[in-house]
């Protein structure tokens, strides 16, 4: 049975073309795929689906849900089809629990609005069960939990249970594993996959990623700037990349930039027993203070020249260490040496050495003050010299670093939201290269971006390393893109270094059992005999 | 560029009673201090535009005079809030969670208790009632809301990257105050400012009311309002006018505030090109 029939749908918001032309359509039982960058319209498609539009769209040509025409319906109508028929899992589960509500009453809620005739307890018992079908069994999730008890992978268990509580016929995913870690993010996908099965749905699965996607599809569409550019069996669609733009997005996926190996054997920067513990709150008025140890005995060397990846899921340390290594963060042991010279872990650091080191961060949109001008943003490093360049030489700086990143020297004179997600990575690159420092820390610095703007921005990194002699410590939690770019890698867990090694030898045989299950865990782009 | 209208209509506004109260140091149309119990309680005529009220005297000439206590009293008991809660909230919110930060915190919990009204009329009581008074009083608590809404305001902008760049750049807490902090909070305190600029008007008016602002002979909206209050059945154009005046001021002021919020944020002034 077809449960989605979209055709010629094209729509507007106040007046500017949104979507153009779509026509899509997904049967009982199978999962489409829903693929394009940001802008391309494809979580527009899914809220037009749901009806969830904002104001001041006009939506034209054939939607129908189970043979229903949505565009149509009287929102009374619409408001009993959503969440009984078709249902939507979000992207974040940070935000999409009520957090005052425990997750038995916020699942029980779902069926007691559309099945009014329900018990209070009766809704209960259906929550208890349903949120079990989504491996939260009651003995250790019971439903009086609060969504802040819980993990991010948790939640999404839990959002996902709200949406299939009235087992409806039709999910709808936009980006449901985007915010999780890797191996959540394959239990997660796991947990659809059965979902589909046993119920007998249908799944929309939208998102950005293709490796997630072709692992899971049936059927695949591929949009770009509001339109399907490429639909078919996912196989097919995998096998011949027939469109330019899917086989554009297919490279951009698998980029590796070419770099060349570092030749020194010179210790840049070398971190031996490094201790950072976090004061936790009291939990009684005179009880001893307790600790979390976010970073336990780490200790590494980064060489001149080299690429180091530092791997790990949220809440590993990885971020704290970087921090640390940039004297951000007061340490409760061990030391850090740049190039000889000691760095203290504190709020006074040197500022000889600190000019020496940079970090781009992982946030294109707040990584950058919005009421300065580029020119002042790229040089706030030049706070670090004791004595001011001359305004004649920070503006020779300011440009040659905007021509090093590939911007024209006219957009110093810009604000920052002038410029796009890319392009303001690349300016947060020109404001770590003004110091020409030897020592650059990524900290998910291309995590935010689309697949293409990715494989550019790493195509920048590894051309001005060439030019300029750079080293990075490139700190992800992406394991393709780090096997693209770094020459040794560290794997992080719960503050300690687990495992160290070559790239290569890493990625082709991990050692430790933790490693070995996020590679496992990592989703793979089937390989193409035409590429 | 588009030109803003809120920012024209709210300077128009305040800039027409700013002028009334300038001109009131060279002319006013009668001497106020004349009394002229023949010509009392008259409706507004060609010889006294807004009409005389119960001593006879020239309502026009009084709510221009007051216009200078009104606006004088209330700029400079906002300037004494925000001159003095902006800071501290930037350095409560710099040293988070530090012995400094609770000082303040409980400092502004302290002044938060007491009904700001009666904690006034201590003052003029203590000190005796003058203008001065008045804006010391209506100052002291004007403090803590600027204080917390800065500290609160802050503590979201600390969490931002360009913080952390800032910080790797080798800046000290008290040049990101300054620098990065300060600016993305000011259409926040302009907006605030206008808000507490209207409340510090009323404030002035209600302590006037109560015989604790400006004493007489020299008038206020608050006292004319006041004044005028037992009279309202037989001459309601008394309070009309003083009335309307705070209307008008509080409105332009609010317009003036919204308009320079939208001018100095470099996303909205693009966005209108």
């Amino acid at each position: 049975m077809t449960l989605l029939e979209i055709e010629g749908l094209s729509l507007s918001i106040n007046g500017s073309p949104i979507l153009k032309d779509i026509s899509l359509s997904l049967k009982q039982g199978r999962i489409l795929g829903v693929i394009g960058e940001s802008g391309s319209g494809k979580s527009m498609t899914a809220f037009a689906i749901m009806q969830l539009l904002p104001s001041g769209s006009k939506a034209t040509g054939h939607l129908r849900v189970l043979g229903f025409d949505m565009l149509a319906a009287s929102e009374d109508d619409l408001c009993k089809m959503r969440g009984n028929d078709v249902s939507i899992v979000f992207q974040e589960p940070a935000t999409a629990l009520n957090p005052l509500k425990t997750i038995g009453d916020q699942v029980a809620e779902a069926i007691l609005i559309h099945e009014p005739s329900t018990t209070r307890a009766g809704a209960q018992v259906r929550a208890q069960t349903t949120l079990e079908r989504c491996e939260l069994p009651a003995e250790q999730f019971p439903l009086t939990l609060y969504p802040h008890e819980l993990s991010g992978g948790q939640r999404q268990r839990v959002v996902i249970a709200l949406a299939i509580a009235l087992r409806p016929k039709l999910l709808i995913a936009d980006e449901p594993t985007t915010a999780l870690d890797v191996t959540t993010q394959a239990e997660v996908l796991e947990l659809l996959k059965r979902l589909v099965t046993e119920d007998q749905m249908g799944l929309m699965l939208v998102s950005h990623d293709l490796a997630v996607v072709a692992g899971m599809a049936d059927d695949i569409v591929i949009m770009k700037n509001g339109e399907i550019v490429e639909s078919g069996v996912a196989t097919a669609v995998f096998q011949q990349l027939r469109h330019p733009y899917t086989r554009a997005l297919y490279a951009a996926s698998e980029h590796v930039p070419d770099r060349t190996p570092p030749r020194s054997t010179a210790r840049l920067l070398s971190v031996t027993n490094l201790v950072r513990d976090y004061r936790l709150p009291r939990t009684a008025l005179f009880a001893a203070p307790q600790y979390f140890r976010a970073v336990d005995h780490v200790s590494f060397d980064i060489f001149k020249g080299e690429s180091l990846g530092l791997v790990g899921e949220s809440g590993c340390g990885k971020s704290t260490l970087t921090r640390a290594i940039l004297g951000l963060e007061t340490v409760q042991g061990g030391e850090m040496y740049l190039d000889g010279m000691p760095i203290a872990g504190g709020r006074h650091v040197d500022r000889k050495i600190r000019r020496r080191m940079q970090a781009v961060f992982q946030d294109p949109y707040g990584s950058f003050n919005p009421r300065h001008r580029v020119d002042r943003l790229i040089s706030e490093p030049f706070h670090l010299y004791e004595e001011p360049p001359s305004s004649d030489e920070k503006n020779e700086a300011v440009v040659g670093a905007l021509r090093a990143v590939g911007l024209s020297p006219e957009d110093q004179f810009k604000y920052i939201h002038e410029f796009s997600g890319g392009q303001r990575q690349r300016i947060a690159i020109a404001r770590a290269l003004i110091t020409q420092p030897e020592l650059i820390l990524l900290d998910e610095a291309t995590s935010a971006l689309d697949v293409s703007i990715r494989a550019q921005i790493l195509d920048l990194l590894a051309e001005l390393a060439n030019s300029y002699g750079l080293t990075y410590l490139f700190i992800s939690h992406d394991l393709s893109v780090v096997r693209s770019i770094t020459d040794r890698v560290l794997v992080m867990r719960d503050g300690r270094i687990v495992e160290e090694g070559k790239t290569e030898q890493v990625f082709s045989a991990p050692q430790h059992p933790y490693t070995r299950s996020l590679i496992d865990a990592s989703p793979v782009l089937p390989k193409n005999a035409n590429h | 560029m588009k030109t803003n209208r809120n920012l024209v209509v709210g300077a128009a506004l305040t800039g027409f009673f700013t002028i009334a109260a300038l001109i009131s140091f060279l002319w006013v149309p009668y001497d106020i201090e004349a009394l002229n119990i023949a010509d009392r309680m008259k409706t507004p005529s060609f010889s006294h535009l807004l009409g005389t009220d119960h001593f006879g005297r020239d309502i026009l000439s009084m709510v221009m005079i007051g216009a200078r206590t009104s606006i004088a009293v209330a700029l400079v008991a906002v300037g004494i809030g925000m001159g003095l809660g902006v800071p501290l909230g930037l350095a409560a919110a710099a040293r988070k969670g530090s012995l400094l930060d609770e000082l303040i915190g409980r400092g502004n919990d302290l002044v938060f208790a007491f009904p700001s009204l009666l904690i006034a009329i201590l003052i003029t009581a203590t000190f005796g009632p003058s203008a001065l008074n008045a804006i010391i009083a209506i100052g002291i608590f004007n403090v803590p809301v600027f204080a917390r809404l800065t500290r609160g305001s802050a503590l979201s902008i600390w969490k931002r990257d360009f913080i952390l760049a800032a910080r790797v750049s080798g800046k000290n807490s008290a040049q990101i105050s300054v620098e990065h902090i300060l600016p993305n909070l000011s259409s926040l305190l302009i907006v605030q400012g206008t808000i507490q600029f209207s409340l510090a008007i009323l404030a002035e008016a209600a302590l006037s009311y109560v015989g604790l602002g400006a004493q007489p002979p020299t008038p206020s909206w608050g006292r004319m309002l006041a004044d005028s209050q037992t009279m309202i059945s037989l001459a309601p154009h008394l309070a009309l006018a003083p009335g309307l005046a705070i209307v008008f001021t509080v409105l332009g002021l609010n317009l003036l505030g919204d308009g320079f919020r939208d001018v100095f944020d470099p996303r909205l002034r693009r966005g209108r090109t």
